[in-house]
């Protein structure tokens, strides 16, 4: 189990009951979705702002440090890494960089100076303060491009992983299912078998802790036979792998077999009726409050958010 | 016991008839079994490690079939596994004990009410909301059981659910069961171990050799067994 108590992501959070818990699931799925798509073509503050959302919405919620201390420490440290390293590595664009006008010193060295140049053919309007290699220090370079590219994928990475994780923080697993199942229902028209997939959905939510369970257990099992990897060399090693593999497969069946036993017992009707109430799916105030804002999340997202904004 | 004397002339609520069943071919495990449990009363179910009473549980809920005799079960029944992670299929605790009260198709209200008494029964109600893999070992036994007792099923069969229960916790859900066969005149057959258990059902009954050797009341196969050992 340690292994599981030990993943810093995807877990619920079952105490302390938040205001982000108690919204309804399906508006939490339209948010979710929204804070995924929006940084598509948009512009580096939109997704410092998504950034600072994801935050507000922690630090409000009261989620308790000891949970986002453990979570956010390694993501903050991947995203900055992703940033440092992005902006520094080259960008991409195989140019010696060169200052776009020719400085007055360089023109000053020109002999003989031609003559079909008059002097104010230089005259060019006032630099800007824009420069396209932002720093270069020793051997380190970062410029325009490559600082833009780390901004999005260093908060891209941050906003993906976050909000999802977010969203499961304060969404019990069924409850995730039942919203992706009522929202879904349109396409049962279609004959898309609905609830199946969401009961599917939901057993393998439960089969992912049994999953890592079992790895554990073969994990520890190998550690305490205390094998001599080094007496063993690579074929002997591999087949030692090998084996243990064979084993995980082999227990897991059996567990989806007992799981199946298990529901038949249990009285299981057929896949495309059995439909487990539990959650209860109702929109409630905050809920309106909530849509209303995602409202104005995207009218913000269009009108400022925008790329070349 | 006397109250179940009116009883006696209706179907046992479980019938075992003459069943054999063998894992391989080499080795029976159930030898022309039978047992019979009449309606309304709390039967529990001993013998050694191996001695086949997991099997015959398996082959009253329809799990396995017998190879030869009959078993059958009067009513709407309720199983509670040996292994609790074995019947645990849901991701959290109240959706777990709501999965077996699909067929009743009731509203959801209802469901939910449901679900908290059988989890307040195990004394669970706090945790309804928790993920299953986040239970202790004793927890999750009774979710399990709180899955089946949630169902108002009229028969129950237990599996040595008090095997990972402590001391204090095993007693209580010995009497829970007890008033249930009382108040909402369940049957039910539960295995054990543990002789303490004994003083509260109407009687036991001993497996051993594949079939029942030994049944009545709890006093007497508890000197029986204390004999023996
Ligand atoms: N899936 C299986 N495949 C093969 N043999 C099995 C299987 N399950 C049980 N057996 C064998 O059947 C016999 C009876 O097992 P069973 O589980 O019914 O015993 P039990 O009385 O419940 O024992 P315990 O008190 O340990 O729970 C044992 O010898 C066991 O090895
Ligand atoms: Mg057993």
């Amino acid at each position: 189990m340690d292994l599981l108590k030990t993943l810093p992501i995807g877990l619920y959070l079952e105490e302390p009951v938040t205001w982000l818990h108690r919204l309804d699931p399906r508006v939490k799925l339209f948010w979710l979705f929204s804070i995924l798509v929006s940084p598509i073509l948009a512009n580096a503050s939109w997704r410092f702002f998504l950034v600072g959302l994801l935050m507000a919405l922690t630090i409000t919620a009261l989620i308790p440090l000891r949970v986002w201390r453990q979570q956010m420490g390694w993501l903050l440290f991947l995203c900055t890494m992703m940033l440092v390293l992005t902006a520094l590595l080259p960008d991409g664009l195989a140019i010696a960089y060169q200052a776009p006008v020719p400085s007055p010193t360089a023109i000053q060295s020109i002999e003989p100076f031609p003559d079909q140049f008059p002097p104010t053919a230089f005259a060019v309007p006032p630099a800007t303060g824009y420069q396209y290699v932002v720093l270069d220090a020793w051997r380190l370079t970062v410029t325009q491009r490559s600082l833009e590219l780390g901004i999005r994928l260093s908060t891209l990475l941050f906003t993906l992983i976050y909000g999802t994780n977010l969203f499961l923080l304060t969404t019990a697993s069924e409850e995730v299912t039942v919203a992706i199942e009522v929202l879904m229902r349109p396409l049962r028209s279609l004959n898309v078998p609905v609830t199946e997939i969401a009961l599917t959905v939901t057993l393998a939510l439960r089969f992912i802790p049994l999953v890592l369970e079992e790895t554990q257990n073969l994990i520890r099992s190998v550690q305490t036979r205390a094998i001599n990897w080094k007496k063993l060399g690579f074929r002997g090693s591999a087949q030692v792998w090998l084996a243990i593999t064979e084993r995980l497969l082999k227990n897991l069946l059996l567990r989806a077999e007992q799981t199946a036993a298990a529901m038949a017992v249990r009285g299981f009707t057929t896949p495309d009726t059995h439909r487990v109430k539990w959650s209860e799916l109702r929109l409630r105030t905050a809920d309106f409050l909530a849509l209303v804002a995602l409202v104005g999340f995207w009218y913000a997202r269009v009108v400022w958010g925008g790329e070349g904004v | 016991m006397t109250d179940h004397t009116g009883t006696a002339d209706l179907p046992p609520a479980i019938q075992v008839d003459d069943v054999s069943f063998a894992w391989t071919p080499t080795a029976r495990v159930l030898e022309r079994c039978s047992l019979a449990v009449p309606p309304g009363e709390f039967c529990m179910l001993l013998g050694d490690n191996g001695s086949g009473k997991s099997t015959l549980l398996k082959l009253l809920t329809g799990l396995l079939d017998p190879q030869q005799g009959q078993v059958s079960i009067h009513g709407t029944f309720g199983y509670v596994f040996q292994n609790p992670d074995h019947q645990l299929v849901m991701p959290t605790v109240g959706a777990d004990v709501a999965f077996g009260l699909v067929a009743e198709n009731l509203p959801l209200p209802t469901v939910r009410s449901r679900v908290s008494e059988a989890l307040a029964a195990v004394n669970l109600a706090h945790l309804a909301r928790r993920p299953i893999y986040a239970l202790s070992g004793g927890q999750k036994q009774r979710v399990a059981i709180a899955g089946a007792i949630a169902r108002h099923c009229e028969v129950l069969l237990l599996d040595e659910p008090t095997a990972l229960l402590d001391p204090d916790s095993q007693i209580e859900l010995v009497k829970l069961v007890q008033t249930l066969v009382k108040e909402r005149h369940l049957t039910a057959l539960w295995v054990t171990h543990r002789l303490v258990e004994l003083d509260y059902c109407d009687r036991a009954v001993l497996l051993r050799g594949g079939h029942v050797v030994r049944e009545g009341e709890p006093a007497s196969l508890r000197q029986i067994l204390a004999a023996s050992d």
